[in-house]
């Protein structure tokens, strides 16, 4: 049995019990378990210790090792480090206000990590907050809400209570939803709401825009700051109407967008992100400097996604342990699978390769 | 059926009833009462109507272990406790203890032995039940007795020391009503703490019989550990003649000096017909199937209280509506079994006489 981390907050009694397996990170179980999982790296034997290990115990140690880099840890990109920065100073300043609380909009094009930052913001805050009361076991700082596809108010009320893990009778109406869900934010001291998939609100029609009412509405009635993510919402039109203007008189914009290799700057940022990476690599025969000297291949071939990324590095080092060749090479980075506008954005943008002159059989 | 935690699941308050403990956790998450209720319990085995707590699923919704959640729940404990122990009635108990108890009000199942919270300085009589607390702050020595009460029960048992006490307190009541030449030093104490706890012309509003059972609590603690020593009860059994002894530790409990002269008294009563008896049972013991009653005064026991808030005198007969009080039924019915009548002559002598 693992032992429970310092910053857990589940009662010594209850750690033993596992969380269900259907918990996903909309529920508080699955939220929690996602806020506590630090991924570990396993010990990188020398040549001697390996062959020391029994051939069981080499199996294990290489399936350690293969789960390790299937679950690498994330970079601080620059939009993750931002959006933490700017979220935490509104959760500050928003402390003391009583209305008309400032928030945070996430807005990118997909696969820029949009989620990513807002989980990351998420599991920020929680760490600081539990540190600061690690006594108060009770206390869940973060939500974490998906808005479902065609919401309505209620569908957007429930979202907030399965988070919560709150059950009602079909006979509850929104009222007593939407007052179950703020009694109990309220009561466990909810600061941060997190918001994502806010495209899913369509506020062209009347369903739409009532969801949107109620999720300013839940903004009014919970003492927390309110961070959305949704794909390019700008464009969406959450911003235009009366609502709109109110929306955008309250909410501060952080743009989530792909990594650029157009300057000198942009290449070095890209470059120290690729370093990381390669930093995290436990594996027997890698030469460190290697991935970076693949820098703008690996650029080309994600898109300067760091979903993408992140996706060629580790699936490289899992083919790497299994192959037994223990480096990362480009023949190997090439039969790693990408998503497909990463693919797209490599045809279009990546130089074509020089071709090998063919020795033609005379 | 795999329950979800609730995100804020508060700890069960000590001797708190299952009822009250679902319904807090419910309020606190605006939650529907009836559908928590139905969600922690089953049908009992019998196939009646009545549901019982599952200990299971209330450990399951507030994620604490079934044994936690026991030892501040007497409902949850298996083998079910000796319920004769508990008071037949839920009453609220200490509202500062209750404070730091989020959800709303907080119903408990005390012991017989909880008459005063140590900590806040309350007096939690059962027949207080309808809301009174009454604040003890300027009379140290009650809740010095009830330390004394619970060294009874540590060194005698639970049944002894409610037989003891109860008789105690009985025996002060009748006491109290006696003529003022037969009642010794303690009757200044009694009228002193009556006079603080129910000031002089506030009766109406203050007056209930739960204050009289604290202004002679103290001696009846002094009293019960001796009703409840096994040597004490020893000698009290010996004849007339023999027991100076016994006579002589009364008379230095009740700072009684001319003790023991005449022999019609309450103690004498209690030392030739009951101390050689079998401690005493509750009449009323606790019934889950009505633990869900909010504890409240029956009417005709409020218009007994008006009636006797018109009469109070403490330096009158004030024991008098001690002694009739619903609390004391069980050691009331077996003094006065067999019935023996209190006669005051012109005089101002006064005896007992069988009826």
């Amino acid at each position: 049995m693992t032992r429970p981390s310092r910053t857990s907050f589940v009662p010594q009694q209850a750690t033993g019990q596992e969380p269900p397996p259907d918990s996903p990170l909309t529920t508080k179980e699955g939220w929690r378990r996602f806020v506590e999982h630090e991924p570990s790296p396993p010990p990188l034997l020398t040549a001697a210790q390996q062959a020391a290990l029994s051939q069981k115990e080499n199996l294990h140690h290489d399936d350690v090792r293969r789960n390790y880099h299937g679950d690498l840890p994330l970079v601080n990109t620059p939009t993750i480090q931002k959006v933490i920065a700017t979220s935490r100073l509104l959760v500050q300043l928003n402390r003391q206000q009583i209305s008309a609380r400032r928030g945070v909009i996430i807005s990118g094009a997909s696969g820029t990590g949009k989620t990513t930052a807002l989980s990351q913001l998420g599991r920020a805050h929680e760490i600081a907050v539990r540190k600061r009361h690690p006594r108060d076991r009770a206390r869940l700082p973060v939500v974490y809400v998906t808005v479902p596809p065609a919401a309505t108010p209620k569908m957007l009320a429930m979202e907030f209570a399965r988070f919560f893990g709150l059950d009602f009778p079909t006979r509850f109406n929104i009222t007593d939803v939407v007052n179950a869900v703020c009694a109990t934010g309220a009561h466990v001291h909810v600061d941060l709401v997190l918001v994502d998939e806010l495209h899913n609100l369509n506020l062209a029609t009347r369903t739409g825009a009532e969801a949107s009412d109620q999720l300013k509405y839940f903004a009014e009635r919970l003492p927390a700051t309110f961070a959305y993510a949704g794909i390019d919402v700008e464009d969406q039109g959450l911003f235009a109407g009366t609502r709109g203007r109110q929306i955008a008189g309250r909410f501060t914009v952080i743009p989530a967008a792909p990594f650029s290799y157009a300057s000198r700057t942009d290449q070095e940022a890209w470059q120290s992100l690729v370093g990381t990476l390669e930093s995290m690599l436990r594996l027997h025969h890698h030469q460190p400097g290697t991935l970076t000297g693949l820098g703008e291949y690996l650029y080309h071939r994600s898109g300067g996604m760091i979903g993408s990324l992140s996706q060629l590095v580790r699936g490289a080092a899992v083919l790497a342990i299994e192959d037994g060749s223990e480096r990362i090479t480009e023949e190997l980075l090439e039969t790693v699978p990408v998503d497909y506008a990463a693919e797209r954005s490599q045809a279009l943008t990546a130089p074509e390769k020089p071709r090998s002159r063919r020795r033609r059989i005379a | 059926m795999l329950l979800p935690r609730l995100p804020d699941p508060v700890p069960p308050a000590q001797h708190e009833i299952a009822a009250s403990y679902i319904g807090r956790l419910a309020r606190l998450h605006g939650l529907d009462i009836n559908a928590l209720w139905r969600c922690v319990t089953e049908r009992e085995a019998s196939g009646g109507m009545r549901r019982v707590v599952v200990p299971e699923r209330l450990a399951a919704i507030t994620g604490r272990t079934v044994h936690s959640l026991a030892g501040a729940l007497p409902e949850l404990r298996t083998p079910q406790p000796d319920w004769a122990m508990f008071r037949h009635q839920p009453q609220p108990g200490c509202h500062h203890c209750n404070a730091k108890h989020p959800g709303g009000d907080v119903t408990r199942i005390l012991p017989h032995h909880r008459y005063v919270c140590t900590r806040h300085r309350l007096w939690l009589c059962p027949s207080d039940a309808d809301g009174h607390t009454t604040p003890l702050d300027a009379l140290p020595e009650i809740v010095q007795a009830q330390r004394r009460h619970l060294r009874i029960l540590q060194r005698r048992g639970w049944s002894v020391t409610y037989d003891a006490v109860l008789t105690a307190i009985l025996i002060c009541g009748q006491l109290w009503s006696l003529p003022e030449n037969e009642n010794g030093e303690a009757w200044h104490d009694w009228i002193r703490r009556a006079n603080i706890l129910i000031p002089p012309g506030t009766a109406e509003a203050t007056f209930s019989v739960a204050r009289l059972c604290a202004a002679v609590y103290p001696e009846a603690v002094a009293l019960a550990s001796l009703f409840a020593s096994p040597y004490w009860r020893q000698q009290a059994q010996r004849t007339v003649w023999d027991r100076r002894p016994f006579n002589a530790e009364i008379a230095r409990r009740l700072r009684h000096p001319l003790y023991g002269q005449h022999e019609n008294d309450p103690i004498s009563h209690w030392a030739n017909m009951t101390a050689k008896r079998p401690p005493l049972a509750p009449i009323r013991v606790h019934d889950q199937r009505h633990h869900l009653r909010k504890p409240a005064q029956r009417t005709a026991t409020q218009r007994a209280q008006q009636r006797h808030a018109h009469a109070f005198n403490p330096s009158h007969r004030a024991g008098e509506a001690l002694v009739a009080h619903r609390h004391l039924a069980t050691v009331f019915r077996r003094a006065w079994h067999p019935f023996r009548t209190h006669t005051l002559l012109p005089n101002g002598d006064s005896y007992y006489k069988l009826s």
